[in-house]
Formats: structure tokens, sequence, C-alpha cells
């Protein structure tokens, strides 16, 4: 049975002492205590972000988090070696996040319909719509605009949200977002594409002249 | 001789659409098209009245995107998992092949 040891003199996401050090997957996938104590350290703040980016709530989001790890504890030895080891733990705390979002029904935010309707139009080829700079004195306001671009993130339907997060936020490759929602890497680039206009489009009419 | 032929070819080949430019935009920024496609891409863009300002708009969204930090975990949430870890893995659940 692993010893698993709370450690206090580190802030969470700090990871002083196991950060981006690699893990040793055989002694991971053994069930040693001290690889997953360290996987634990390394992956805990960039997941929970992402859970919490799916759930919305901030004490789910934790709950989430700690079934994903002993979820994914209980379950190395499914593990078949045809991704990083974090992929397949992201996999696990995705699923896990969207059926805690099923459960609760939190759902506050924008349909398919309200994405096709952000989406730009084209007639034989050409844009229709007009567009100018945003105005750079209403961009200028930091903490506002900062509060809007969450809030337009907040508002996407949380498929959308997801591919925002793990591409655009949290920085994944393609092929690992891809892989961590089982669809080919032309669908995780059209969702972002569709996502990335939707936002745009909320944000124009906060920032138009 | 081949070429020459590629470029005269290329000259004459119509730009493409705002819209085929737009369906490739995150290809175009990830740097996945063919370089011939990105080129002829870039060059619709820096030139198109429309697409220019609107290509704008969508990378400075992009660049909004990922400053958005306003998730924050709880101080104590390292601490919480490992506490919740540590109850259920060596007092209680066992791994599944255990």
């Amino acid at each position: 049975m692993p010893k698993l040891k709370p450690t206090q003199e580190q802030a969470p996401g700090t990871n002083a002492r196991s950060a981006r050090a690699p893990i040793d997957l055989e002694a991971l996938l053994e069930g040693d205590p001290k690889a997953f104590e360290q996987l634990v350290h390394q992956e805990s703040t960039r997941l929970y972000r992402v859970i919490y980016r799916i759930v919305n709530d901030h004490h789910e989001a934790e709950s989430v988090l700690q079934e994903t790890f002993l979820q994914a504890y209980k379950r190395f030895h499914t593990f078949r070696r045809e991704s990083k080891v974090t992929t397949w733990l992201y996999a696990i705390g995705i699923n896990l996040a969207r059926a805690s979002l099923r459960k609760s029904r939190r759902y506050d935010t924008l349909s398919d319909e309200d994405i096709e309707r952000l989406q730009p139009g084209f007639s034989r080829g050409m844009h229709t719509g007009d567009y100018e700079a945003w105005n750079p004195h209403k961009m200028a306001e930091r903490s506002e605009r900062k509060r809007l671009v969450h809030e337009a993130i907040r508002k996407l339907p949380p498929d959308y949200r997801l591919v925002v997060t793990l591409r655009d936020i949290e920085e994944l490759s393609t092929a690992e977002v891809a892989h961590i929602l089982n669809i080919s890497d032309g669908a995780v680039r059209v969702r972002l594409h569709r996502a990335r206009q939707a936002l745009r489009s909320l944000l124009d009419r906060h920032f138009r002249s | 001789m081949l070429h020459l032929l590629e470029k005269i070819r290329e000259i004459f080949r119509p730009s493409p659409s705002c819209q085929e430019v737009n369906r490739f935009l995150a290809e175009y920024i990830e740097g996945v098209l063919p370089p011939e496609t990105q080129a002829r891409f870039k060059m619709h863009l820096d030139q198109c009245s429309k697409c220019k300002p609107y290509f704008e708009q969508y990378l400075m969204t992009l660049e909004m995107v990922k400053e958005d930090e306003e998730v924050n975990p709880p101080e104590e949430l390292l601490e919480h998992t490992i506490e919740f870890l540590r109850a259920h893995i060596n007092h209680g659940e066992r791994r599944d092949d255990a």
C-alpha cells in the first residue's frame, strides 16, 4: 500500500520538487507511491483548471479532481501506452467532469444554434460583414477586458469551451487534444476555429469603435 | 523547365476566396498547410480589405483568450487531494487488479 504524504511546504502549482521532472512510468504503472505522488504534484493544478472550466464550480472541480486521480490509480493496468500517461489522465478527468456537468444540469451556455449565428457570413465566397479595427481605448482597461473575455469563454457550450481550454489556454498540442477527446486532429481544428470565431463575435460588440 | 512551368502556373492560379481562407484559419495559424497554400493565404490576408481586419480581430481574440487566468485553484488543493487519496488508497479502496 502506498504511503502518500501531504506536502504542505509548497503552494499548489509550484511543484518545486517535482516540476516537469520526468515520471518513472514503469514505477507509476506498478503502483509506486512516490511516482504516483509525483504525478499528483505535477498535474493537479492544470488538471483542476481544465475540470473547473467544464463544471464551473470550485467545490465540484476539487471533488472531480480527487476522483480522477483515484480512478487513474485503480486503472493504471488498463493504460495502453498509446499516448502520454498525462493525456490518458486528462481523458479520465474530462469524462468525469462531463458526467458531473450532465448530472448537475448547470447549463447556462450558448446553444449550437447560437454558435452558428456567431460565425461570419459569406456570399459568393466573400465576407458579407464589415470589419474594422477594434477601438484601442475600449480594449485598454485590462481588468474589464479580462472580465469580458472570461465571461465570453464561460458562455461557450461545454465541448467548445473544452477545446479552447485545452488548446489555447493550456496549450496542449492538437494531437494531444484529439487523443483526449477521441476525435481527429481535423475535428479539433474545426471545433476550435468555430469557438474562436464565436468568441471574436461576442467580443466585437464590446470592442468595436 | 519544370520549375518555370510551375512558376507560370502559380501566376495564373486564382486567389483563394475569403471563405476558403476563413475555413482553414486554424490550420494556417498552426502552420500545417502546404507551404505554397500558406503563402497564398498570407497574401490574401495581407491584401483583402475584409479578411485583414477580421484576421487581426481573430488573432487578438486568441491572444486575449491565452491570458485568461481567472481560474485560481484553492490554496489547499494539493493538500486535500493527497489527504483524499491517502484515505482511499491506504485504508479502503484497492487497485482493480489487486
